[in-house]
């Protein structure tokens, strides 16, 4: 397993795990009335379970099973792929954390797509079959 | 395949269907039902779909960390099967009673026979809870399970 597929499926362990704890209090409050501003976990919950959670760990995946290249580096430029996980995870951070500003979340959103561009870049050539090579 | 990832897998399409099957019921126009369903499907697909499909094919691809085990299921891995889907059901159970208008309107099945809506409440909140922690224990042992498992192949090869 690459070094950057353990990096993002690491994280995004750590996010399903927030995912669940915000997903818990909101529950709980539905249940016992605890206090309105649980609320206010909604998006942070949803933002993080696509994003965090489900997109990272299986962009990162895709990143470790996918068919290698043959010939130079095995998954592309580990600059890139590093430059991915460093965009994913901003996004997720600028758009999930309440209370900023709108451009914030403007800019959380630009790393999102272009941690997806990234993702594109490196992939593309390795959805193939070793039959057709 | 494994067993376990076989039952995760089977489970997590038969919550995709229920869930798809109530976000259409959800949609006829003059729905008779009176609770709001759109937590309980989107937790049925994200939760009961998704998340699970990820778990059993995780727990089933991932690298060991001993080659004598490889093909071997641990407890721990159908603990978690058990954990989640049974705090599924209980949820999607429970949750939708939490809307007061779904008892008064004695929409849900069994809520009828609960005369003190006080203590029915209650009930149904203690449902809900203990669906809260089945799910955050099928979780916990999910990372117990597959964080030790996430590592660079040089390291793995050396703890061998």
């Amino acid at each position: 397993m690459p070094v950057i597929t353990v990096w993002m499926i690491r994280i995004s362990l750590i996010y399903l795990l927030i995912t669940v704890l915000t997903g818990s209090l909101i529950l709980a409050h539905k249940a016992l009335d605890l206090h309105p501003s649980f609320w206010a976990l909604l998006p942070v919950h949803i933002e993080i379970a696509i994003f965090g959670w489900v997109l990272q760990f299986v962009l990162g995946t895709a990143y470790w099973i996918f068919p290698r290249f043959i010939r130079g580096s095995a998954r592309g430029k580990k600059s890139v792929g590093w430059l991915m996980v460093i965009l994913l995870n901003a996004g997720i951070f600028f758009t999930a954390i309440p209370g900023l500003e709108e451009r914030a979340a403007l800019l959380g959103r630009t790393a999102l797509f272009g941690a997806v561009v990234l993702f594109l870049i490196l992939i593309w050539g390795r959805v193939v079959s070793y039959r057709d090579i | 395949m494994l067993p376990v990832t076989r039952w995760f897998i089977k489970a997590g399409m038969i919550w995709l269907a229920l869930g798809l099957m109530l976000l259409l019921a959800d949609t006829i126009p003059g729905s008779p039902f009176h609770i709001s369903l759109l937590p309980v499907y989107w937790h049925m697909i994200a939760v009961g779909w998704i998340t699970q499909l990820i778990m059993g094919v995780s727990i089933w691809m991932f690298p060991r960390k001993r080659r004598d085990r490889k093909k071997a299921e641990t407890p721990l891995q159908w603990a978690i099967f058990w954990s989640l889907n049974a705090g599924l059901v209980l949820r999607f159970f429970s949750e939708p009673l939490l809307d007061p208008g779904a008892v008064e309107a004695g929409v849900a099945g069994g809520m009828e026979m609960v005369t003190n809506l006080e203590q029915g409440i209650g009930l149904v909140s203690w449902l809900v809870l203990t669906s809260i922690g089945l799910q955050l224990t099928a979780v916990l042992l999910y990372l117990a399970e597959i964080w030790p498992r996430v590592q660079p192949r040089r390291k793995r090869k050396g703890s061998n």
